[in-house]
Order: structure tokens, then C-alpha cells, then sequence
């Protein structure tokens, strides 16, 4: 049995699904959980793929923290459920053309993609398996990408200030 | 183990899937997640390559995504706060002040 | 020819730079500050640039009379293949008499206008303008090309435009302007061809090399409508376009009476002095060629004789005194034109360089008139004139010897000069020489009729001026007169010169000029008794005009009338000037005036440009509105314009690298 193909193909089409399902419903929690279900099983997916700190990261970081926080807003601003309203906005065919454009452009070009041969001139041979992924994550993180790093600090205080300062009271003209 | 073009073929239908939601729902939130959506997509594509190139840099590229994916909810979120406060709908087709 | 691009001049040379250079500079220093800092005192710079240019001239005819020539340019002009021009200096005694009497009648004309032009509001202006012609005047001058010859000639054009409706508010003054530059212009459009046409056969627009190339030209032919027309007639045909305009002959003599609007002052520099001889001096200048062929010869003369005739039996019925002089500068002209079409060149610039001393005398010596009459409606009606004599004694006297010179009484210099012209016409080698000689002599004595006219109805009798002036008539301040004396001590002298030998002198002239000009056209050796009976003659015809002006101004004043009452039609169509002006109105004005309102006005004005205005406005507020829909103000279109953004940007660096 290849269950690593099994497990790809059921967190895969789960995860497809699931947008998909997010994306169309009316009630805006129902999005907001259901968005909640296609980040765990992505969580596993990147578990698959070897590399267990990001797993944890994105899931503590995004479904613990991000996806709160929208169910945060969505309770304070009472959304409820869209029974008068479409869900989409007029005119989508015109839209849903231009959309369909871009995927079979891009779908036309994957394979361009796929010629990516491994380069092992790169900083990691995964094969040795003796360093777990926290290891090499933080080897390189905080030696070669420190730059970035930094820059990620900085725009997260940014985001602090940011949303601190746009909440403060304002005159509301008219 | 699947072959880098599963893993690219799906990291695609999900960048699509919320592309197709950023431009289409009419709900502020709704829009915000789709974009998360995307941006899940992207994380998926930069970690199958990392994994068939072996190079680090990806899985690196995918911390920063997480990152700043919430940086970006935190600020997109604090103005849909403003707009409702201001204008009392969260809908896009009925905020019109920039109509013209 | 020495050709350096950007030579650094030995120290001679910069000195004939300067002489048109100098009134250039005040001329521009004048006008951009006058209003502001110079106001009254606008005069000083120009009279200072003019004296040093005037020396500057003196000391060039000294250099030139001993011999030496000047010829060099100063810098590369224009230099396209096959054309190469310069601006460049020529100084030869044709240029260095020319610039000698341009730069001193300018300089005593400028002295004069300090007092005429005194508080005029745009004084300064005057004199900036002035300055400026005498630049341009110079340049044509001094010219070693034709198309610095065409600068001067346009520009001179053109500050006489700006002079002539000096008085801009006067509609008849700017209607006088546009009128002059616009049939000067009609003579230009020919000069300008036949600048191309002699670039074309002769392949170079400098003199020298003009001359040496023009015998292979002699026999060309080129076809024109079916016609083989001589090649040097035809140029030599469309530069003398261009004197028509510029020196006034017909048929585009019709503005210069009319450009009398303008301040004596001018009238006197560029309607008699300058301007108007620029023709005759480009004629001399360009003999060569014209020589080459007889039948522009024979032109040259005829339309010489016929604007002298005409202007002639003009002038005695004219009662403003500034027209009766103007048509007497056509008159002249008209005998210089004459000269040349004999082949008496040196007569000819002889005659133009008298006339420039007696006739701007003869003009500022009526503006001193016309000054002490300013409040007058029309101040240059000789009607209400009369018995200066005794309260203007200066300018009476010298009035009286330009009109003696005028009428070529011997001993003063228009006698000199016109008794050359005639003798010449009438030994001269072409064969219509004997015609025009006769011509010259019946114009003499109407010549002398008309301008001893104006001299006893001025002067003599009683004055009808009364009521213009305040208290009694008084001469004009000596600013204005002290220019006047000068002027009258040339009438006298500059004929010296040219004292044939006949009469024991020594015809310098003649001698100075033969290097440019060429020996006299004549056709044998002179007899010294026909040359006595012909001097005789011309002397005659003169004291006969003086006598009969005498005798219908002072003796028989009854007998004024007598030719207007009597000969009516006859009358009416000198007094009409000919009918020309009606004639050009009805034939040329007025169709050109219907064909611009119907379809210039119509169709370009109104349709083109408005349309391209208009419509461009219109079609920025279309596109506007039209673009305007784009902006729904809904997030998801927007977003949706990105994306499309992305697909172009994509598409364009994946596939059209």
C-alpha cells in the first residue's frame, strides 16, 4: 500500500474541497471554519513533506491566532447570515472569464515548471537525517537570513501599531 | 511519495480557488480569507520544492509567509472594523464613496 | 576668398565688425531698458554708437581710397551640402561710400529727432527702432552675399513697418504700415526666388564667386511654360522684383506716399536717404549680371523712366507737402533707375548719394515747418502756409538750397550728379539712351516746378496758419537746425566729387568707383561741345521750371487755378494719383479679401482650427466620461483590473521578450 499517495490524495482533495466549500457559502462562520479545516490538513500536509516545526508554527500562527481573530471580527461586527443578498457581486461571468483565462494560463505554463531538477549545490542534503527540520530552520533563520528575519520583526510591529492606531477614536464627519 | 507536479498541480487549484473567491464575494471577510486561502496555496507550492530541491530556502520562505499572513489579517481586519464603524455594511457593492 | 569659421580678428578688421555692430547694441540696449531707465534721455546711446560708427566709416573710406579692400567672414552661417554661407564683410568703395553717407545722414537725422520726437510718449521706442534700421541698413551695405544682402533687405522692410506706424494708434498709420510691408513683400517673394535661382545655375550666393562663375551662364536657357527664357534675365528679372518693392517703382510704388504717415524723421531716413536706394545699390552692386543681358537692361530703364515721369506729373498737385516730397524721391529714384539701365552705374550710385544729402534735407526741412504747425489738424497742408520767410530764416535757406540742387542749378550737387546722368543716357551704348535722356530733361524741369511750388507757397505770401499756433511762428531750436546746416553744406559739396572733366575737374568719383562698377557704357569718344549744349540744356530746363513756379505762385496767383479748371479729367487724374491705389483696390484687394472670408475663414478657421481646438477639448471630456466607467468604486472590479494587469504583464514577458 502507498500510503503516502493515500494520505496526499485524501489531505489534498479535503483541502480542495473544503475552499471550495468556504468559498461559497452564506454564512460567514461557516467560511471561517471551514477555512479552519483546510489549514489543519495543510498542517499535515507540510508534515508530510518533512518538515514538523512549520507544521506546529502554522498551526499555532494560523489556525490558532489568524482564524480567531476573524471570528473575533465577525462576532463584533454581528455578521449574520446572507438570506436577502446574493452571495456574489453582479456581473461575475465577466469576472469568471478573465478567472478562467489566468488558470489555463497558468496550468498551460506548470510544466515549464516542472523541469526543476534537485540542486545539490543547496544548503541542505535532506538525506542526512541526523538535524531535525527545528535545526535546520533555525540554523539558516538566524545565520544566513537574518536580514529577513529582522525585516519580519519589523513588519509585525508595524502590524502592531498599525491596527492599535487605526482603532482610535476619530471625528466622524457628517 | 508524490511527484513534484501533484503537489504543484494542487498548490495551483488552491491559489485559483481563492482567487476566484477574492474577486467574486461580496462580504469584506469573506474577501480577507480568500486571500488566506492564496496565500495557503502559496505556502503548499514553496514547500513541495523545497522538499524535491533540498534547499532550505523554501521552507524559510514558508515561516515568512505565515508570518506576514498575519501581520496582513491584523491590519486588512482593523479596517474592515473602521469601514462597518463608518459606513455600517461590510458589503463591497454598497460602499460607493469612491464611485466616479 | 579667405574663410576662417570663427576667425579672430586682427585689429583692423574688427573695426568695420563694429560699424554696423554698434547701433545694433544701442539699438537693443535701448529698447529692452528704455522705458524704464533711459525714458527722455533714450537718445544718448544711439547718437554715441552712430558718431563712432560714423568715424569708423570716414576711417574705412580713407583705407579704402588708398587702395585697400576688405573682404572676410565672420562666421559660418549656414552650411547645408552644397551651400555655404556666411556673414561676411565686403568693403569696396561702393560699400565704404555707401556706409560714409548711411552713417552720417543717420547720425544727423538722429541729432534732429531729439528734438522733433521731444516728449513723445514713446520716445524711446523711436529711437531704438532707428537704430536698429541703421543696422540692418549697414549689413545690407556691407554684405559679401546675397543672403546677408536679403537680411539687410528684410530687415530694413521691417523696421520700416515699425516706424511707419510709429504712431500705432492712428489707424492710418498702421494701415500705412501693413501696406508697405505687405507690397514690399510682393517684391521680396521675387527676390527670394531669384536668390534661388542664381544658388541653382551658379551654385554660390557670394559676389565674388557669382562674378567669376556668370560667363558660363551668359547662354543658357531654360524652359519655362513653354518658353526659353534667358537664364541671367530671369534672375536678374526676379532680384529686380525686389527693387521694385523695396526702391518704389511701379508697380509697387503705392507705399511710399502712403508712408508718409510716419514721423518726418523717418520719412526723411528711410524714405529718401536708405531704405529706398537699397534698391538701386543691389542693381549697382550686381552690374555684372545684369550687364549679361540687354533686354533686363532695357526693363531696368523703362521702369525707371515711367515711375519718374509719373511721380512727376503727381507731385504738382499734391497739397501735404510730405506726399509732394515723397513723390519727388520716386522721381529721383526713378532717374537712378534710368542710370543704370543705360549702363551708367557710376552716375547712378553718384545721383544716390547727392539725393540721399538734398532730399532728407528737403524732408526735415518741411518737418521743421510741420513741427512749428503740430497742432493743426493736418499740419502738412501747404494751404495753411505761408511768409515763414522772415520768422524762419534757417530753415528757409537751407530749404532753398536743396530745392536749387534739386533743380540742378550748377554749383550745387545735384547738378553735378544729374547733368552726369543725363550726359551718359544720352551717349550711352544701348540704343534707347536718346529716350532717356529726354525723359530725364522734361522730368528736370517739372522738377524743379513743383519743389519751388511748395518753396514760394511756404515761404512767400502771407501765413494762413493763424490759429494753430500759439503767438508768432518762431524757427525750430537748434537741435533741429544745427542738423539742417550740415545737411544743406552736402547738398553743396558732395557734387564736387564728381566734377567732370569738361569743367576742369577731376570726376573723382567716377575714378574711385571704376573698380566695381566699370568704365561708362558709352558708345564713342565724347565731344566736349555736345557735352557743353546738353549741360546747357538741363540748366535751362531747370531755371525754366523755377520761372514758370515764379510766375504761377507769386506774379499771377490767378493763375494757380487755371490747369484745374480747364483740363478737369485731365486734372482729376493726376490729383487721383493715377487711379492706382483704385485700381489695386478693386483688382487684387478686394478679391483677395473675398476669397479669404469665404474660404480661408470658412474653411480653415472655422472648421480645421476650431475643430482641432474645440474638438480636442471635446474629445479629452468624451474619453474622460467615457473612462469614467471604470471607476465603480466595487473592490472586486478593481481587483479584477489587477488581475488583468498581471495577465498583460505576464504575457508580454513570457512571450515578447
Amino acid at each position: 500500500m502507498n500510503w503516502d499517495l493515500i494520505i496526499f490524495y485524501y489531505l489534498a482533495i479535503v483541502m480542495i474541497f473544503s475552499s471550495v466549500f468556504a468559498i461559497f457559502s452564506r454564512h460567514p462562520v461557516y467560511t471561517v471554519l471551514l477555512v479552519l479545516v483546510m489549514i489543519i490538513h495543510q498542517a499535515f500536509l507540510l508534515l508530510t513533506l518533512g518538515a514538523e516545526f512549520l507544521t506546529v508554527v502554522q498551526l499555532i500562527v494560523y489556525a490558532g491566532a489568524i482564524l480567531v481573530l476573524f471570528l473575533f471580527v465577525v462576532y463584533l461586527i454581528n455578521l449574520r447570515k446572507e438570506t436577502k443578498r446574493n452571495v456574489f457581486i453582479r456581473k461575475i461571468s465577466l469576472i469568471a472569464i478573465t478567472f478562467l483565462v489566468l488558470g489555463a494560463f497558468l496550468i498551460a505554463n506548470l510544466f515549464s515548471l516542472i523541469s526543476l531538477k534537485p540542486s545539490f549545490k543547496a544548503y541542505l542534503p535532506f538525506s542526512v537525517e541526523e538535524k531535525s527540520n527545528v535545526w535546520w530552520i533555525a540554523n539558516y533563520l538566524f545565520k544566513s537570513y537574518l536580514l529577513q528575519f529582522e525585516i519580519i520583526g519589523v513588519i509585525l510591529l508595524v502590524a502592531i501599531f498599525g491596527a492599535v492606531f487605526l482603532i482610535r477614536k476619530v471625528k466622524i464627519f457628517g | 511519495m508524490p511527484s513534484l507536479e501533484q503537489y504543484i498541480i494542487l498548490a495551483i487549484i488552491l491559489f485559483l480557488i481563492g482567487l476566484f473567491g477574492f474577486l467574486t464575494r461580496r462580504n469584506l471577510i469573506v474577501i480577507l480569507i480568500s486571500i488566506e486561502i492564496m496565500l495557503n496555496g502559496i505556502i503548499v507550492l514553496f514547500a513541495a520544492i523545497s522538499y524535491f530541491t533540498k534547499d532550505i530556502s523554501g521552507y524559510i520562505i514558508v515561516f515568512f509567509i505565515i508570518a506576514m499572513a498575519a501581520a496582513e489579517a491584523a491590519i486588512g481586519l482593523s479596517l474592515v472594523v473602521l469601514i462597518y464603524k463608518r459606513l455600517r455594511t461590510v458589503y463591497s457593492d454598497e460602499i460607493t464613496t469612491f464611485k466616479g | 576668398m579667405v574663410e576662417k569659421h570663427f576667425e579672430l580678428i586682427t585689429n583692423f578688421d574688427i573695426y568695420v565688425f563694429l560699424i554696423p555692430f554698434l547701433p545694433l547694441i544701442a539699438s537693443a540696449i535701448t529698447l529692452i531698458f528704455g522705458k524704464k531707465y533711459f525714458r527722455d534721455k533714450a537718445h544718448l546711446l544711439p547718437i554715441l554708437a552712430l558718431f563712432f560708427s560714423f568715424l569708423l566709416s570716414v576711417k574705412v573710406l580713407i583705407e579704402v581710397i588708398n587702395g585697400k579692400i576688405y573682404h572676410f567672414d565672420v562666421y559660418t552661417w549656414m552650411f547645408a551640402y552644397d551651400l555655404k554661407v556666411g556673414l561676411g564683410f565686403l568693403v569696396d568703395p561702393l560699400s565704404a561710400a555707401m556706409i560714409t553717407m548711411v552713417t552720417c545722414v543717420s547720425f544727423l537725422i538722429h541729432v534732429y529727432s531729439v528734438g522733433y520726437m521731444g516728449g513723445d510718449p514713446g520716445y524711446y521706442r523711436f529711437f531704438a527702432y532707428i537704430s536698429l534700421f541703421t543696422f540692418f541698413m549697414l549689413m545690407l551695405a556691407l554684405s559679401n552675399n546675397l543672403a546677408e544682402l536679403y537680411l539687410g533687405w528684410e530687415g530694413v522692410g521691417l523696421c520700416s513697418y515699425f516706424l511707419i506706424g510709429y504712431w500705432y494708434k492712428k489707424k492710418s498709420a498702421s494701415d500705412a504700415g501693413k501696406k508697405a510691408f505687405i507690397v514690399c513683400r510682393i517684391g521680396d517673394f521675387g527676390f527670394a526666388l531669384g536668390i534661388f535661382l542664381a544658388f541653382y545655375f551658379l551654385g554660390t550666393l557670394y559676389y565674388n564667386e557669382i562674378f567669376s562663375k556668370l560667363p558660363e551662364i551668359s547662354n543658357k536657357y531654360i524652359g519655362v511654360l513653354g518658353y526659353q527664357v534667358h537664364v541671367p534675365f530671369l534672375i536678374a528679372f526676379l532680384l529686380f522684383c525686389g527693387a521694385m518693392g523695396k526702391s518704389a517703382q511701379f508697380p509697387l510704388h503705392v507705399w511710399l506716399p502712403d508712408a508718409m504717415e510716419g514721423p518726418t524723421p523717418v520719412s526723411a531716413l528711410i524714405h529718401a536717404a536708405t531704405m529706398v536706394t537699397a534698391g538701386v545699390f543691389m542693381v549697382c552692386r550686381l552690374n555684372p549680371l545684369f550687364e549679361l543681358s540687354s533686354a533686363m537692361m532695357f526693363i531696368v530703364a523703362i521702369i525707371g523712366a515711367f515711375t519718374c515721369f509719373m511721380s512727376a506729373t503727381i507731385a504738382p498737385t499734391q497739397f501735404d507737402i510730405k506726399r509732394v516730397i515723397a513723390y519727388s524721391t520716386l522721381s529721383q529714384l526713378g532717374y537712378m533707375f534710368m542710370a543704370c539701365g543705360v549702363g551708367a552705374f557710376i552716375a547712378g550710385m553718384f545721383h544716390l548719394l547727392t539725393h540721399a544729402y538734398f532730399k532728407a534735407l528737403l524732408f526735415l526741412g518741411a518737418g521743421s515747418v510741420i513741427h512749428l504747425l503740430h497742432h493743426a489738424p493736418d499740419p502738412n497742408d501747404i494751404r495753411i502756409m505761408g511768409g515763414l520767410k522772415k520768422y524762419m530764416p534757417i530753415t528757409f535757406w537751407t530749404l532753398l538750397i536743396a530745392s536749387l540742387s534739386i533743380s540742378g542749378i550748377p554749383g550745387f550737387a545735384g547738378f553735378f550728379s544729374k547733368d552726369e546722368i543725363l550726359a551718359q543716357a544720352f551717349f550711352s551704348k544701348y540704343p534707347w539712351g536718346k529716350f532717356i535722356w529726354f525723359i530725364g530733361w522734361v522730368v528736370a524741369a517739372m522738377t524743379a516746378f513743383y519743389t519751388f511750388r511748395i518753396i514760394f507757397r511756404a515761404f512767400y505770401g502771407e501765413f494762413k496758419g493763424w490759429e494753430y499756433i500759439h503767438g508768432k511762428p518762431h524757427e525750430s531750436p537748434r537741435v533741429m537746425t544745427v542738423p539742417l546746416i550740415f545737411l544743406a553744406i552736402g547738398s553743396i559739396v558732395a557734387g564736387w566729387i564728381g566734377i567732370p572733366q569738361v569743367l576742369g575737374g577731376r570726376n573723382h568719383i567716377e575714378e574711385f568707383l571704376v573698380p566695381v562698377l566699370g568704365h561708362p557704357r558709352i558708345v564713342h569718344e565724347v565731344s566736349p561741345s555736345t557735352e557743353y549744349l546738353l549741360m546747357l540744356l538741363s540748366v535751362l530746363a531747370g531755371f525754366f521750371g523755377i520761372f514758370l513756379a515764379w510766375l504761377v505762385y507769386i506774379k499771377k496767383p490767378e493763375l494757380e487755378t487755371f490747369f484745374s479748371k480747364n483740363v478737369k479729367p485731365l486734372y482729376t487724374f493726376l490729383f487721383r494719383k493715377w487711379y492706382f491705389d483704385e485700381l489695386y483696390l478693386c483688382t487684387i484687394v478686394r478679391p483677395t479679401l473675398w476669397i479669404s472670408r469665404q474660404i480661408v475663414v470658412a474653411i480653415t478657421d472655422n472648421t480645421v482650427i476650431e475643430g482641432i481646438v474645440n474638438g480636442s477639448a471635446k474629445l479629452i471630456d468624451k474619453t474622460g466620461t467615457g473612462l469614467r466607467i471604470i471607476h465603480t468604486g466595487i473592490i472586486n472590479h478593481y481587483s479584477t483590473f489587477i488581475l488583468i494587469g498581471i495577465i498583460v504583464y505576464l504575457l508580454v514577458y513570457l512571450y515578447l521578450k
